[in-house]
């Protein structure tokens, strides 16, 4: 059990090395940096300076080998644009995300399982039809439009809640609604089919036949089953709840993340995209790994067949 | 309770399914009761309704689609079906238990046993956890699993299938029930564990007295163990009685048509007598007696006369549903011993020679820092040869080896070791375009033939496809005809070779799979485990084509099989594999009226007879324990960890496979001797 997580931690250290590399390949295919910061005006012997200044007249190699040092070391340098260190700018933004994501899961996880398991327990019932179509919307809808709507039909109308910014709870109803809509209509799915497959297992009829509750038949037995491929859906619907957050903070002017990346992205200012990728890679990677842990508590034959080989 | 009152009493019981191709009748007026202390078989085919009805009894029929369209379930006078879903759910586990045929998959495999069985036990009355726990440890060590007290806090998947069986046992004996009800509690096991598990059930429920029903297809089973069967046929009971009776004087023509059916491993016959056409669809069953489109005695009155199931004169006990009773008895086929095929004639060549064949399954290590951890040795060692024209069957239990050195012939894996010659060739050496030449001489039959066939393919496209692989072998002008030619050959409809595999039975399915290896003209035919995939009235079809074209066309064959009934009827010789080696060959009448070899005894004393008049039974050999695991096996002879002869020579020296007893039979024993273990007839 902790060989398996050793080796889990493990390999999350290399899958980061490689984001790392392609954080680095991408931010020097995509045309010169310096002329990114410096503008295509400048002249030769101001690109030269800063080329120097930056570093980035020395060899790829050495770039790179700096490049990845400076990223062990937390150092992602000088922000083009804000012209202070790029990881701090970047650390501050992640309460707003976090809050933004962990109420949009919130929201969705319950409700979605909920709206699975009781469509599945009654295919084809009504409120198996209701599940239907709003798992559908779920799942169809873009974000950047159900945002609108969302402004138009609540603030704009009905005058609740506010259309943009940060604080209390009138800002945040918006966004969080608009984030966990894709992701509870995908958790709904998965939870209906998952359980559809577990309901028609043999254990289920076993379960019964010794006279178990329904209850206990439905909620204990089935849904733990059910759950592995929920959770493998959630910790997928987690990391695209960072990229919904890009198009979601940049309508609400939510100071999160998503939106800092965007700025980041439209001013080419290289060192602060690099810390933001980096920074949700590491997200990214640290939310796989207790997706991981819950498998090996949800299915045991994973727990032991990482057992028995370490 | 009135002491006419039987402890469970089924009255016309009917079960509908509704679904979107129609209404299917599933369960069609069942009748029989059940003594305390009794165990009644229920005998029938797979569609025949006998776990339908189980499921009704103990009202776990999934609805929708299912109803309950009719009936009574008595159990000690009070009707099941009339109580409510609450009452109901307190006479599950409790007054009634349930074991499935699949243990495995009946247990819940993100909880371990030990939770499962509290649980259990919890629902019947207020226990503590540590008592729970207790009573947990308590029945499996009733059920006989070794360190039970450590057993208990395992996962099923930890289980082996006939460990997952005892536990599934256990469960269901937590509540102490009244009736049992075991659905096919031994079909997915070895034949050795089988024995064991019904030999726990029979013990089990002479020390608590309850009533057992037993769902089997399997004759032989019902024979050992059973007082008295119910024959189910398109979900009605058409024959009841005591088991010995029933058995001598079968008094349905469908009973009779089974028994006929069913290869013995006591006897052998020429040709099984197959029952014609296959078990109704139940959304059209056939009016009247629903057997009449298969029954020899069939008039006209069938067709239109539903017969009741009326008492046997002069037959204590017995009940039958035909309107020819009286006409049954001596329609019997009568038991005369065919003739052994006839042997490679000495001096020939063999079509194939094996020698040392070996092939290691290495494990991967999930890290790219450590070594292999080791290798399944699937196959380790085998020899063999087989003439034109012959037919070895190539018996032992899953796991030993038999399926890998099929595909390990056919060039779907690759030998770790050893040589094999076919027709002169070495098979191993060949590449490319020989290889592929040497493709079409030697075809395979699969065990399943639901996923073997290409869905989107016509019956007639399936059977021309080798012809366009293989050119040379037929023109193309030629191909519809040499189709629809090999369709009927396997007794199959010429027109339907414009139908897809789903409109084909299981039977049917295999026949097409048959026809697609003789397209090629083969000389030799690999079968793997062709039959066990099929109801018993069906595998006799299959056999005998098989053995038809065999025949007819003068094909070698290596038929895989468990099912060492099957075996006895169709094979020239035998070999007997445990472990990835063979363990015995000679031919099917020095294996299975002389076997020595300790193993090659006891597979064949396990092997269920259909005749509860057989002195076989006292004579029995129970194995203990399972097979080892293949990664890590005893050393010397593997088969001593389960041997009642083995001594200390027998873990130092691996015993030879070399004639110990007469020509042509060697054995890898060192300490074999002949020994019948089955009663020899004919």
């Amino acid at each position: 059990m902790l060989a398996y997580l050793a080796r889990r931690l493990l390999q999350s250290v290399a899958v980061t090395f490689v984001v790392l590399s392609l954080v680095f390949v991408a931010g020097r295919i995509l045309g010169d940096p310096v002329r990114l910061v410096v503008g295509i005006e400048a002249s030769e012997e101001r690109v030269q300076r800063v080329r120097e200044q930056l570093n980035l007249n020395q060899p790829l190699g050495q770039q790179y080998a700096n490049f990845i040092g400076d990223a062990l070391s937390l150092q992602f340098g000088t922000s083009f644009w804000q012209k202070v260190p790029a990881l701090p700018r970047v650390l501050e933004r992640i309460p707003a995300t976090l809050t933004l994501t962990a109420a949009a899961l919130a929201l969705a996880l319950p409700l979605g399982i909920t709206l699975g398991a009781l469509s599945a327990l009654r295919p084809w019932s009504r409120i198996d039809r209701v599940t239907n179509v709003i798992s559908l919307g779920g799942v169809s809808i873009v974000e950047f439009w159900l945002a609108l709507m969302l402004i138009l039909i609540f603030p704009v109308r009905l005058g609740w809640f506010k259309t943009s910014g940060y604080g209390g709870i009138e800002y945040f109803v918006l966004p969080a609604l608009t984030l966990c809509y894709k992701p509870l209509g995908r958790i709904a799915q998965i939870t209906r089919s998952a359980m559809l497959d577990e309901l028609a297992k043999p254990y289920v009829k076993a379960a019964r036949a010794r006279g178990l509750a329904e209850r206990r038949v439905v909620f204990v037995h089935a849904l733990k089953n059910a759950a592995v491929p929920v959770l493998t859906i959630s910790g997928d619907e987690l990391a695209a709840l960072l990229n919904g957050a890009i198009i979601v903070e940049t309508v609400f002017g939510w100071p999160g993340i998503g939106r800092l990346t965007i700025q980041a992205l439209e001013r080419r200012d290289l060192p602060m995209v690099e810390a933001t990728v980096f920074v949700v890679a590491i997200f990214i990677i640290v939310t796989n790994l207790l997706v991981d842990m819950a498998y090996t508590w949800l299915n045991p034959r994973i727990r032991f067949s990482a057992a028995g080989d370490a | 309770m009135a002491p006419s009152e039987a402890l469970l009493a089924v009255r016309d019981l009917r079960v509908e399914f509704r679904t979107a191709a129609g209404l299917t009748r599933a369960v069609n007026g069942v009748n029989f009761t059940l003594d305390r202390g009794e165990t009644l078989a229920i005998l029938g085919e797979s569609g025949s309704g006998k776990s339908v009805s189980a499921q009704a009894i103990m009202g776990i029929v999934d609805s929708p689609p299912g109803r309950i369209a009719g009936g009574s379930v008595r159990l000690q006078g009070e009707d099941l079906l009339q109580l409510d879903a609450e009452a109901m759910r307190q006479v599950r586990g409790h007054r009634i238990a349930m074991i499935f045929q699949d243990a495995q998959a009946a247990l819940d495999p993100a909880f371990t046993v030990g939770q499962q069985i509290s649980e259990t036990l919890r629902s019947g009355g207020a226990l503590s956890p540590q008592e729970a726990t207790a009573r947990a440890i308590d029945l499996l060590e009733r059920v006989k699993i070794p360190e039970a007290r450590r057993r208990v806090h395992d996962y099923p998947h930890q289980f082996s299938g006939g460990m997952a069986q005892r536990v599934m046992i256990a469960l269901a004996l937590a509540l102490e029930p009244e009736v049992l009800i075991a659905d096919e509690p031994t079909t997915a096991l070895d034949v050795t564990v089988q024995a064991q598990v019904m030999q726990l059930l029979s013990e089990l429920q002479a020390e608590s007295g309850m009533g057992l029903i037993l769902i089997t297809h399997d004759l032989g089973v019902v024979a050992e163990v059973a007082d008295r069967v119910a024959v189910m046929y398109a979900g009605k009971v058409v024959e009841t009685g005591p088991i010995a009776a029933l058995y001598a004087r079968p008094g349905h023509p469908y009973t009779v048509g089974l028994m006929d059916s069913m290869p013995r491993v006591d006897r052998q016959e020429g040709r099984l007598l197959a029952i014609r056409g296959s078990p109704p669809n139940l959304m059209r069953i056939p009016a009247g007696c629903a057997f009449h489109p298969r029954c020899a005695l069939a008039q006209d009155r069938c067709s239109q006369e539903t017969p009741a199931l009326l008492p046997l004169p002069d037959e204590p006990g017995r009940h039958s549903a035909c309107h020819f009773v009286a006409e049954i008895p001596g329609r019997r086929r009568s038991e005369v011993s065919a003739e052994v095929a006839g042997l490679g004639a000495s001096g020939e060549e063999p079509l194939l020679r094996v020698e040392g064949l070996v092939k290691h399954f290495p494990l991967r290590s999930r890290s790219l820092l450590r070594r292999s951890p080791g290798a399944v040795r699937a196959v380790d060692g085998v020899d063999f040869e087989l003439y034109r024209g012959e037919t070895l069957g190539l018996v032992g239990e899953s796991g030993c080896g038999k399926s890998t050195v099929a595909r390990t012939l056919l060039r779907l894996e690759r030998a770790t070791a050893g040589r094999a010659w076919f027709a002169g060739e070495d098979l191993f050496a060949l590449r490319g375009e020989a290889l592929r030449k040497m493709r079409q001489h030697i075809q395979m039959v699969f065990q399943d033939p639901y996923s073997s066939l290409n869905p989107r393919m016509t019956a007639g496209a399936i059977v021309s496809e080798p012809w366009e692989v293989h050119e040379g072998l037929a023109p193309r002008e030629e191909w519809r005809a040499r189709a629809r030619d090999l369709l009927r050959r396997v007794g199959l409809d010429p027109d339907d070779e414009r139908r897809y595999p789903h409109e084909f039975s299981g039977g049917q399915r295999q026949r097409i799979g048959i026809a697609r290896a003789l397209a090629f003209n083969p000389q030799l035919i690999i079968c793997d485990e062709p039959v066990s995939a099929l109801d018993v009235s069906i595998q006799a079809q299959i056999v005998n084509l098989l053995q038809d074209l065999q025949q007819e066309f003068g094909i070698a064959v290596i038929f895989i099989a468990h099912d060492l009934s099957v075996v006895r009827h169709i094979s020239d010789r035998v070999a007997v594999m445990y472990m990835g080696r063979i363990v015995e060959t000679g031919t099917r009448d020095q294996i299975y009226n002389q076997p020595t070899h300790p193993y090659t005894q006891a597979l064949l004393s396990a092997v269920p007879v259909p005749d509860p008049e057989s002195e076989a039974r006292q004579r029995r050999i129970i194995l203990e324990g399972e097979v080892p695991g293949a990664l890590d096996p005893p050393s010397g002879c593997r088969f001593r960890t389960r041997c009642w002869k083995a001594e200390p020579r027998c873990a130092q020296e691996v015993p030879a496979l070399i004639e110990r007893f007469g020509h042509g039979h060697p054995s890898a024993c060192h300490f074999a001797e002949a020994r019948a273990t089955v009663p020899v007839e004919g």
